[in-house]
């Protein structure tokens, strides 16, 4: 029986997309960076100091929380998350393609930026609605909340058992500027290895719809391996605290 | 004495300035802000920066947030609230009649083909109509409320509600007949 249209009206809500998780992070680490802006305007100097241990206290019973509640999950915490992935790739300019970005730590920054951690990442059609593998070692100052931490997009990339070795062999590249990126053109899907070994035990968590993180204090080695099915390599990213490397196939470009 | 729900305690660290908490609180709401907005404006990037502000509203609101009450719906009524003001900043309500922006809007992938035929069908509606229907059935706002939010009489909401389920009705008989 054909259902009325109230019911139909109804379920045509479960239409409705998600929010981009590049989105949803940008968003949150520039409300974070509001209210820290706003917090430290009214802050004065001996009540930061409490407000600072408060918060500090606060944080850690709350991320003692967090943790009690991940130990009670069927997956066990490790302090390395390695995860191979099948995703698919998105049409860019009339050209199906993946492009890694990679950048090494800037050290010292004055704020409001502070440091900037070392991060890589693999994209394909555009970070906004495409699909999407990330690491970054350590927190972004004063925008994100998180340490260390790996991502990628879930309605893209599902995890496949396969080889993909973390291995620059057959590629060709080095020690990578500030943001350096590299675009390579890719099949409709292409194979993706994401580790990382972080300072406290981690494991992977669906953050939201979109979103898989793994988050546990710094991240002291991190890797993304980018290969086709056909095992024909295409990129391979490592960083850790103090340096970052990337390397590309050679029909890759800048 | 009932155990506070986990978003209470969420809110409680966030009003004591807890930045890890604010950051939960922002992650574990912001697809739902989003979803909310999404489905009045059709439109990804005027929908990122109204779930912004709406986030933004939810926290700086969150003193007079009755800890007791849900948390999700009124996140939701925050957004849909900021979503309707965009709309009428850009006069969209009085003067579209096709969804504002220009391309088609985005439906999600997991949807089946029924929803998605009856979600373009919606999204073609005119602007007063559409969010009406909306509203109630989307959004499952009463029709009291809907008047409430929009500042028209019941009356005329229930017309608009009437009105766009003819048209509705049709656009998916032509689909049908069409297919």
């Amino acid at each position: 029986m054909q259902p009325n249209l109230e019911t139909l009206l109804r379920e045509a809500r479960a239409a409705t997309p998600d929010v981009a998780p590049a989105a949803a992070e940008r968003g949150i680490m520039n409300l974070l960076a509001q209210t820290e802006h706003a917090a430290r305007r009214r802050r004065v100097p001996l009540i930061g100091g409490i407000a600072l241990a408060t918060v500090l206290v606060l944080a850690l019973a709350a991320l003692g929380a967090e943790r009690a509640l991940q130990d009670q999950a069927a997956t066990p915490s490790a302090r390395v998350v390695d995860r191979t992935l099948l995703c698919s790739t998105q049409v860019q300019g009339g050209l199906r393609m993946i492009e890694m970005v990679a950048t090494p730590p800037v050290p010292t920054r004055r704020e409001p930026l502070g440091p900037v951690p070392s991060s890589v990442s693999m994209t394909s059609g555009g970070a906004e609605t495409g699909t999407w593998i990330s690491l970054q070692t350590d927190r972004y100052p004063d925008t994100s909340p998180w340490t260390g931490q790996a991502r990628y997009s879930r309605q893209d990339c599902r995890v496949v058992n396969a080889q993909v070795p973390l291995a620059m062999t057959g590629l060709a590249g080095g020690r990578a500027m500030f943001q350096e990126k590299q675009k390579c053109e890719a099949p409709r899907q292409v194979l993706v290895r994401i580790r990382a070994t972080f300072e406290r035990p981690s494991r992977w968590v669906a953050v939201s719809p979109r979103l898989m993180a793994a988050r546990g204090g710094r991240i002291t080695q991190g890797a993304i391996a980018v290969r086709t099915q056909n095992g024909r390599p295409l990129a391979f990213a490592t960083a850790t605290r103090t340096s970052v490397q990337l390397y590309a196939a050679r029909h890759c470009w800048r | 004495m009932a155990r506070p729900s986990d978003d209470a305690i969420l809110v409680r660290l966030v009003r004591r300035g807890d930045r890890e908490a604010l950051a939960r609180l922002a992650d574990k709401y912001w697809n739902v802000a989003w979803q909310a907005a999404y489905r009045v404006l059709l439109d990804r990037t005027a929908t990122d920066d109204v779930t912004q502000e709406a986030i933004h509203r939810v926290i700086r609101s969150l003193d007079t947030f009755d800890e007791t009450r849900p948390l999700r719906p009124w996140i939701t009524r925050i957004a849909v609230n900021c979503a309707l003001d965009e709309l009428r900043r850009d006069r969209r309500l009085v003067r579209v009649a096709e969804p504002p922006d220009e391309a088609a809007p985005r439906w999600n992938e997991e949807a089946s083909d029924a929803q998605v035929a009856v979600a373009e069908a919606v999204a073609a509606l005119p602007a007063e109509k559409r969010i009406v229907v909306v509203l109630h059935y989307w959004l499952d706002y009463a029709v009291k409320d809907i008047a409430d939010v929009l500042g028209v009489p019941v009356g005329t909401v229930l017309a608009r509600l009437s009105r766009a389920r003819a048209e509705l009705r049709e656009a998916i008989k032509e689909e049908e007949n069409a297919a």
